[in-house]
């Protein structure tokens, strides 16, 4: 797939004829330069924007021949996404952000329940009636990680998890990760960090839109 | 400055608390004038002249008034959640009272079409009625600051 | 099971940016509170319009040549006023095709700061067995004839029942008090013809300035229609048969009223209308704006799994509640100071007032609600469509 971005007088191609595959509960790492396509590249795999060639299939079908509702459902139930900014939704609490992702599509699940149990889990517990702007960076990444797994989805994309964090905080969001992976999920995640290498069952680097597997070159 | 929401709006609240005390204050004498027949006094029996009700009423509206600019002041300066909810408490007093002077307190004159029973009563009952929302409007949003 | 509802989303959004929740809601308010209150001026004025025309029970008013003026100002504002006529005018009133009942009736303006008087008010002397305007009252009321020296008080005459009124120096006792019509009736003194004529020839001793009134005169004939025929009718076929004499119909009464205070509703309807286009634009910019804004915000909810018309019926729903509560604050206003204000504006106007039913200002607060309520629906609708189909990472990304 490919995806050029019109800017009008120029056209950037941020990624350029990648081909790549995705298996069950891979552990996928892409490190890169800013402005590399890492960002888009994730954002193509969720569905956030069309590519201008190609196709991405998930499970074996084209999400693009999805309708919205179908697509949206995907990407609440199917996939987790922890952005590199602060993706909280300001007006809402920390316990309102995660119940977020359970308000769009009808759940099974004891959403307050398992709002509290995640928070737990990332060590948020106290915050829970906290604003986003009353909370730090690794407060704020913590919540997002916590809402991204809220539906327990098959597929987890990060982009920056551990972005601006001390070294502590970013050690325990990657076990996070790790664990979460270990549970099944398969994890696309994007960072410069080398304490995440040892556990990635396979490692790119992305470099001018293109993507090239380390050991291997992957077209 | 940096100034806290919380403080901005005990300011805020303040200000309105201000004017409309001024408002008061001010309404009796030059916005509705209460009787103005023979200079707000009434001729008895006996031949003699006596300030009516509602002479009485704008005068104590004067002194109401003025005890709400102070209030409002008070309100202003104040930080901590006692002191504001307490002056919560005592605008939406004055408030009740401003409202009940030209009606059950002292009252107006007795006749419906009077001046002072169709423009002037229901202006200064409107008025001590907006008074007691700001208050309960401050004595809420005093909630959020900090203690003494 | 679901999170977090779209009402519930909607007022966190609201509560969180209170600065514009209030700014939107008070425009919108005011527009609503002017909206309502014309509506009420307009559906008090018919209201008193129609009670006091009933409570005054004629089709027909006839009196003297070139009262009508006087009498209409007296009927509706209560300015007292005096005019005399023949009594001979009733006898050949009664014999015109379609009149089925008459009745004559003085008007009499009492002294104005005069120690024989107790105010400067109208009075009223009726015919007790002809009459049909205070006769249906005394007698599910007061259930009883009225005595010599007794009179009817309308309901802004303060003097409670039993109390005592002097007019011309004579002492009458108050048995009753009329229901309110928002007429000048209102300001009426209502007293037995006789006694009236009574009055007029002791004023010469007990009164400051003798009332000159024979007991062949009248001021008035109210007259009702038969069924068969249309008031306009007899009064044209009045006019041609009675000479010196002036025909007021209650329509005509209406009309004039009407005429009075359309050239006003106009102007204040217009007004509103110009005002309301301008908060309908004011809150579509600021919705605009703030969809702009919140860009990245649309953005992470489409990733979370937000449907596009799940961001349009947030935004709709946004703009709902933003005018509802400010149509609120304008109804709740308006009506506030209508109710307070309505003796005065109805005096500055010079119109009769009664406040509306129950059932009347129910609809007018719906109807003001729902024209709050649709503009806001109208204002977010293109920021709304705009919001709903912006690509998620377009959305993230620009907003960043």
């Amino acid at each position: 797939m490919t995806k050029i971005y019109d800017c009008g007088h120029y056209q950037v191609a941020a990624v350029k004829n990648i081909d790549l595959e995705v298996r069950k509960k891979h552990f996928v790492l892409i490190a890169g330069r800013s402005g590399s396509g890492k960002t888009t590249l994730l954002s193509l795999i969720g569905g956030l924007t069309r590519p201008t060639s190609g196709y991405i299939l998930f499970e074996g079908s084209d999400i693009w021949a999805l309708d919205d509702r179908s697509l949206s459902r995907m990407r609440n139930r199917r996939i987790g996404f922890i952005f590199q900014f602060a993706s909280l939704i300001p007006t809402l609490t920390v316990n309102d952000n995660l119940k977020l992702a359970a308000s769009f599509h009808e759940v099974d699940y004891d959403v307050g329940g398992r709002a509290k149990d995640l928070l737990a889990l990332v060590g948020m517990s106290e915050k829970a009636e906290a604003y986003p702007n009353q909370l730090s960076g690794g407060q704020l990444k913590r919540v997002a990680i916590a809402r991204a797994l809220m539906n327990s989805p098959d597929l987890i994309l990060a982009d920056e998890p551990t972005g601006d964090l001390d070294e502590e905080t970013e050690k325990e969001i990657v076990q996070i990760l790790k664990k979460t992976n270990e549970d099944g999920a398969t994890v696309v995640l994007v960072s410069h960090s080398p304490d995440i290498a040892p556990f990635a069952t396979r490692r790119f680097r992305m470099s001018h839109g293109i993507l090239t597997e380390e050991d291997e070159v992957v077209r | 400055m940096i100034m806290s929401k919380n403080s901005m709006t005990s300011r805020v609240l303040g200000v309105f608390a201000v004017a409309l005390g001024l408002i008061v204050a001010v309404v009796p004498h030059y916005v509705f004038p209460v009787c103005q027949y023979s200079g707000m006094l009434v001729q008895t029996m006996a031949g003699t002249y006596i300030p009516m009700r509602c002479y009485w009423t704008a005068t104590a509206e004067v002194g109401l008034g003025a005890v709400i600019v102070v209030t409002g002041l008070l309100l202003f300066v104040s930080r901590h959640i006692e002191t504001r909810m307490a002056l919560g408490f005592v605008l939406g007093a004055l408030g009740a009272v401003a409202a009940l002077v030209p009606t059950y307190l002292i009252g107006v004159c007795a006749n419906p079409m009077h001046p002072c029973r169709i423009a002037t009563q229901p202006a200064l009952v409107l008025l001590g009625m907006v008074t007691v929302i700001f208050a309960i409007i401050a004595i809420a949003t005093a909630r959020g600051a900090p203690r003494e | 099971m679901k999170g977090l509802g779209l009402l519930q989303l909607s007022r966190q959004n609201l509560r969180r940016r209170l600065f514009r929740t209030l700014a939107v809601a008070t425009c919108l308010g005011l527009v609503t509170g002017i909206l309502f209150s014309e509506s009420l001026i307009a559906e008090g004025v018919q209201r008193s319009l129609q009670v006091g025309i009933a409570r005054l029970g004629a089709d027909i008013l006839v009196v003297p040549y070139g009262q009508e003026m006087p009498v209409q100002t007296s009927l509706l504002t209560g300015e007292p006023t005096s005019f005399y006529m023949n009594r001979s005018v009733e006898r050949q009133i009664a014999v015109v095709l379609g009149v089925e009942r008459t009745s004559s009736q003085l008007f009499i303006a009492s002294l104005q700061r005069a120690s024989c008087c107790s105010g400067f008010f109208q009075l009223i002397a009726f015919e007790p067995q002809s009459d049909f305007t205070i006769t249906p009252w005394l007698k599910s009321n007061l259930k009883r004839p009225l005595g010599s020296d007794e009179v009817i008080v309308g309901s802004k005459i303060f003097t409670p029942e039993g109390g005592e009124l002097l007019f011309y120096g004579h002492r009458f006792t108050v048995a009753g008090k009329l229901e309110p019509t928002g007429m000048g009736l209102d300001a009426a003194v209502f007293i037995p013809i006789q006694t009236a004529y009574l009055m007029a020839a002791e004023s010469i001793v007990k009164a400051e300035r003798p009332l000159a009134i024979k007991p062949d005169q009248i001021s008035a004939v109210l007259v009702k229609v038969d069924s068969a025929t249309l008031p306009d009718i007899v009064a044209s076929r009045i006019t041609r048969n009675v000479e010196h004499v002036s025909v007021i119909t209650s329509v005509r009464l209406v009309k004039s009223v009407g005429e009075h205070l359309s050239g006003l509703i106009q102007s204040l309807f217009l007004l509103t209308g110009t005002l309301w286009a301008v908060s309908t634009l004011l809150v579509g910019t600021i919705f605009s704006m703030t969809m702009n804004e919140r860009r990245r915000e649309i953005g992470l909810l489409r990733a979370i799994g937000a449907t596009g018309r799940f961001i349009f019926k947030m935004v709709i729903t946004e703009a709902a509640l933003l005018t509802f509560i400010g149509g609120l604050l304008g109804v709740v206003g308006g009506g506030a100071i209508m109710f307070s204000f309505s003796l005065l504006i109805s005096k500055s106007l010079e119109v009769p007032y009664l406040w509306p039913t129950f059932v009347q200002v129910s609809e007018m607060i719906a109807i003001s609600m729902a024209i709050a309520i649709l503009t806001g629906l109208l204002a977010s609708l293109y920021p709304a469509v705009v919001a709903s189909r912006m690509e998620p990472l377009y959305a993230i990304r620009s907003g960043e």
